[in-house]
């Protein structure tokens, strides 16, 4: 996962500790994405997640030293964000915000172009809705982060076979939702 | 099987301007192994522990104190029901006559005489 020639999560890790603010802001923006994810998922909304993934990297900071297995970070930080937003979920603290927040999105020189990105990432996090956890998580991962179905089924607790079985119908299910033709699909398989 | 990905890269949280905020206020707020010692735990365990205690005591003592005091004089023999007659011969330093028994249990004395 790591490039060559960039410090690896054990590293960051170590360094943190010691005191190096430096590498703790590269280990969050290397694992942001993933924390998203894995809260996008739980909590089905964008300003939830992101609320999330702060008090979740803020957790895991205190508890840096208590990562026995430091190459496997990302997945002790999904475990934190995991329960940090499931118990957002369980005692009503979310906010529910609108899914499709225009500020967010990355000013760009070109309005038209800003624009057409927000009205597709409402209409994406509006089709996640009909998705379960699981399945959002799964697609998210895999489909966002990048993750391979043998990391996805460890993180989740599941089987590789299962983890494909969940992309399958989560990509189908977010298609339809989206309104796009899915028979084209059928066609290429 | 599907193998067509969803392009989500529209929900790349990495992509917003406002990422590099959220990164630094994170850095800024974090704690870096300094998470709270046990003693922390139970300090702030203690607190609200205490005050639970002595709530539950102060409730406590409320019927304690509205129960009517027990009247002045009173003995434990007459509380257990002994009858006064046998009260004095118990505190008397004189052994008791048959004539004295008899009348403290109320019983007639020389009743089953003749019988």
């Amino acid at each position: 996962m790591v490039a060559t020639g960039t410090p690896s999560d054990t590293e960051l890790i170590s360094r943190a500790l010691g005191g190096d603010a430096t590498a703790l802001d590269a280990l969050v923006r290397r694992h942001y994405r993933t924390a998203f994810s894995i809260a996008l998922a739980q909590t089905g909304s964008r300003a939830d997640a992101e609320d999330a993934c702060h008090d979740a990297f803020l957790r895991a900071a205190e508890r840096l030293a208590e990562c026995r297995d430091r190459e496997r970070f990302a997945f002790w930080l999904g475990a934190i964000v995991r329960n940090r937003a499931r118990n957002m979920v369980s005692r009503g603290i979310l906010r529910r915000a609108t899914p499709l927040e225009p500020q967010t999105v990355a000013a760009r020189e070109d309005p038209a172009r800003d624009a057409e990105v927000a009205d597709l990432r409402g209409r994406l996090e509006a089709a996640l809705t009909v998705l379960s956890a699981t399945q959002r998580e799964v697609v998210l991962l895999h489909d966002l982060d990048g993750w391979t179905h043998a990391d996805i089924a460890a993180a989740i607790g599941t089987s590789e076979g299962m983890s494909r079985q969940h992309l399958f119908n989560a990509r189908r299910r977010l298609r339809e939702a989206l309104g796009q033709n899915t028979s084209k699909e059928h066609e290429h398989e | 099987m599907n193998e067509e990905p969803v392009d989500l890269a529209s929900l790349d949280p990495t992509r917003d301007a406002s990422f590099a905020h959220r990164v630094s206020a994170i850095v800024r707020e974090a704690r870096v192994g300094q998470a709270p010692a046990v003693t922390d735990y139970l300090s702030s365990w203690t607190r609200p522990a205490l005050a639970a205690a002595a709530v539950i005591a102060a409730m406590s003592a409320i019927p304690l104190l509205r129960r009517n005091p027990q009247p002045a004089g009173v003995t434990t023999a007459e509380i257990l029901g002994v009858p006064p007659g046998l009260v004095a011969i118990a505190r008397s330093s004189q052994p008791p006559g048959v004539t004295d028994l008899a009348e403290a249990l109320g019983v007639e004395a020389g009743a089953n005489h003749g019988r």
